[in-house]
């Protein structure tokens, strides 16, 4: 994972984010008022942070972590029945029970995830990159601080429940020429 | 309406009140700028201008051409698709010849002309930041729009409140108060008073702080903001605060009563609804549950979480608060209506407030003093063995408590709570409260979390189990002086998750989840017609007259919310908004 990438990558969608914030002020004879005051200024508490993982960022929001993981590549704990309990507990850990169900079968917030329906895809590599890249209404972006080796923890929880399928074999579609300027391969999109 | 905002103290509220009579609607040309009389109800009948029909929420109308003796012959007349699926709670407007919707996330806006039924006069479509569907709980609902001066004012998921200029749609200003990726959202609906537009936000599962706000209705300014944790200065409890039991009473109970600085993350939001009584020149606004759900993080009564307040609208301050569930462990948020009535109790008048609790007690409390009068349960519950009414505390069963590493096997009522925020109304013929109730239980255990911004701070499991009784929903008939039930009409199948209207026609208007909307007799509880609908109704039902001077009865069908998640059998019907307009 290229992380001096993804915190360049932060950056810049912080840069954007400020940049569509003021636009939307930017409304003829409206008045906008931001008097957040300390509830926004004020720090979250410390995240005491799973072993080997980054601080807490704020608003992990996806956009600010890019996987370059390649489509094909399947999870190294595959086999590996303990990184199944470990990555439970990161699931717990993280306050995913919240959002996806206590036992990942869908909450009020978030999909079910041991359902066979994947809007981003079932496989590990897309799973995964689900995790690391954040997706919209909701999922964050955990790439920015948590391991590789946790992602594939949760990776092997997902699995377990029985939902997840086999690596999609990507699809060399040629059109337009991709050389120039034709659609992005799957693994090198942008946020 | 009741006898008790017979009068005006306040000049101030005089002069809104330059009464416009809808239904003599020649007298109202210049952009439909009659002032509806929002204490003088009956002044002003054919209008419906806050969503709880009168700053007591009482949700009664004096309109009575559709009457106990007709309504069977209640038809539909004209229908109008919001085009949004997601849960739709509000109740629509009507001031003048026009009437106004607000959809879920986006938050898109209609003006409807009721001259020509079913046809947009203007629509305003605001862009809320998308990442607000991520953030909100229990779908990404609007509770409610309010209006004054010729403006509709409401919140944005995205924690902006606007207004828009209700003649043309075109947005006179926007507030920011919150921001978003901290898990903080707005849902509720505005109340304006004073030429204050009264907001709180939402995010009590996600780690938010509870507050309420003030803005200036002509500017959108930030006049004052209160917040319902934390030390007495934040949360505006001063040496005029009078609360009326002891276990209310200390210094910086908001943030002593929680470890260490819990209170930063501790919900305790203000999603619910705000009524008013003009006389005492006080609102009444409820709290949620505290953060996180897993009470074992935050020993302590975890005030002002679960709570009922009564403020001075014109600086926020506070006249008096009592905790409905300290130290709550069960998602038992105090945020539901309080419906002012005055009523003949103990020999004289009392002021007094009603309050339907998720906890599962209707409370019937002296609104000037925060005393209590009469608290019984409304639904199952066995979490509790009463409300000591000397000390105002909750008699609590150790044995139903939800904690850590452990399951607690059959607690009611469940996270729902008896009632959630689906409104009740109050019929000043009847003397009557009309609940929608729902009759769940559940199993919960709680497990550690720790604060992580823009993700749910719960730390729980809790798992819902049928109720004694082998009904899920109740429209239950309360009487409030005695705080007992006179008659029930149950739902085997559904949780009841909509508003109520009840009319001078002695009717009860409300809804089900699988699109039942229903008129029952209001002294009796006889169902008098029903009707299905495309979606379930988790919105609130209102009456008008329309300029044809017709009486209509309108309700927004689209199921979703807390409710939605009930409705997701194989035999509901699906989502989607509409609205229905039905008469005689």
């Amino acid at each position: 994972m290229r992380r001096d990438g993804a915190a360049k990558t932060l950056t810049m969608a912080m840069a954007v984010l400020l940049a569509l914030t003021l636009a939307g002020c930017q409304h003829d004879k409206v008045v906008y008022n931001d008097d957040a005051g300390d509830l926004a200024s004020a720090p979250p508490p410390p995240l005491p942070a799973p072993s080997g993982a980054a601080a807490t960022p704020e608003g992990p929001y996806p956009g600010v972590a890019v996987s370059a993981l390649e489509v094909t590549t399947t999870n190294p704990d595959n086999g590996d029945s303990s990184a199944v309990g470990r990555g439970r507990q990161l699931f717990v850990a993280l306050n995913c029970t919240g959002c996806h169900g206590f036992e990942a079968k869908a909450g009020l917030m978030a999909p079910n995830l041991a359902d066979g329906y994947w809007r981003y895809g079932g496989s590990d590599a897309e799973v995964f990159n689900s995790i690391y890249e954040g997706r919209a209404k909701g999922m964050p972006a955990w790439g920015v601080f948590l391991s590789q080796n946790q992602i594939w923890e949760l990776v092997s929880y997902i699995r377990s429940l029985g939902g997840m399928t086999g690596p999609r074999v990507p699809t060399q579609v040629n059109v337009n020429n991709a050389a120039a300027g034709g659609p992005t391969p799957h693994n090198k999109r942008q946020p | 309406m009741t006898p008790m905002l017979a009068t005006f103290r306040d000049q101030r509220l005089r002069a809104a009140a330059a009464v416009c009579a809808i239904g003599a609607l020649a007298t109202c040309t210049r952009s439909e700028a009659a002032e509806v009389d929002l204490v003088h109800r009956d002044r002003t009948p054919g209008a419906w201008a806050i969503q709880g029909s009168d700053y007591a929420l009482t949700r009664y109308s004096a309109l009575n051409q559709i009457t106990t003796a007709n309504v069977s012959r209640l038809k539909t007349a004209w229908t109008f698709s919001t085009g949004y699926t997601h849960g739709h709670e509000g109740t629509p407007l009507v001031i003048g010849k026009t009437m106004y919707l607000v959809t879920p996330f986006p938050d898109k806006a209609y003006a409807l002309d009721l001259t020509r039924p079913g046809t947009v006069k203007w629509s305003h479509t605001p862009a809320p930041n998308p990442w607000a569907e991520g953030v909100a709980c229990c779908d990404v609902v609007n509770r409610g729009w309010a209006y004054a001066d010729g403006k509709l004012v409401y919140n944005l998921l995205d924690d902006r409140t606007i207004a828009l200029d209700a003649s043309s749609g075109k947005q006179i200003w926007e507030t920011k108060l919150a921001d978003v990726n901290r898990g903080i959202t707005m849902t509720m609906a505005p109340l304006i008073v004073n030429g204050k537009v009264i907001v709180g936000n939402s995010g009590g599962e996600m780690g938010a702080r509870g507050w309420i706000a003030a803005l200036d209705l002509g500017s959108g300014k930030l006049l004052w903001r209160a917040y319902t944790t934390g030390p007495d200065s934040d949360v505006k409890i001063t040496a005029n605060t009078r609360n009326f039991y002891s276990n209310d009473r200390g210094r910086d109970l908001g943030a002593t009563s929680w470890p260490n600085d819990a209170w930063k993350h501790g919900g305790a939001t203000v999603w619910g609804w705000i009524s008013y009584d003009p006389e005492l020149n006080l609102i009444y606004h409820g709290t949620s549950n505290p953060g996180p759900w897993n009470g074992d993080q935050r020993p302590g009564d975890n005030k002002w979480s679960s709570s009922v307040f009564a403020r001075n609208p014109d600086n926020g301050e506070v006249k008096w608060v009592y905790q409905f569930t300290p130290h709550d462990m069960w998602d038992y948020d105090g945020v539901n209506e309080n419906i002012l009535a005055d009523l003949p109790m103990g020999g004289r008048t009392r002021k007094v407030l009603m309050h339907f609790d998720r906890n599962g007690y209707g409370y019937t409390m002296d609104r000037a003093t925060g005393e209590i009068l009469a608290a019984n349960p409304f639904v199952a519950q066995n979490w509790s063995r009463g409300i000591d009414l000397r000390t105002g505390a909750p008699i609590v069963v150790a044995e139903k408590g939800a904690h850590q590493g452990t399951m607690t096997n059959d607690i009611c009522p469940s996270t729902s709570g008896g009632k959630d925020e689906e409104p009740a109304a109050y019929s000043p013929r009847t003397g009557l409260v009309y609940i929608p109730a729902i009759n769940v239980c559940m199993n919960k255990g709680e497990h550690q979390v720790q604060y992580i911004a823009g993700t749910p701070y719960m730390g729980s499991n809790f798992p819902a189990i049928p109720a004694p009784g082998g009904f899920k929903g109740a429209l239950i008939a309360w009487d409030p002086k005695t705080a007992k039930e006179v008659w029930s009409v149950k739902d085997a199948n559904y949780p009841l998750y909509s508003g109520v209207l009840t009319t001078a026609g002695d009717l009860v208007f409300y809804g089900t989840l699988d699109g039942v909307f229903r008129a029952l007799d209001a002294r009796t509880g006889q169902v008098l017609w029903q009707q299905q609908l495309g979606s379930g109704i988790i919105g609130g039902p209102m009456t008008y007259v329309g300029p044809d001077g017709k009486q209509y009865v309108a309700v927004l069908s689209g199921v979703g919310g807390v409710g939605g998640v009930y409705a997701k059998t194989p035999t509901a019907p699906p989502t989607g908004g509409m609205l229905y307009v039905f008469s005689l």
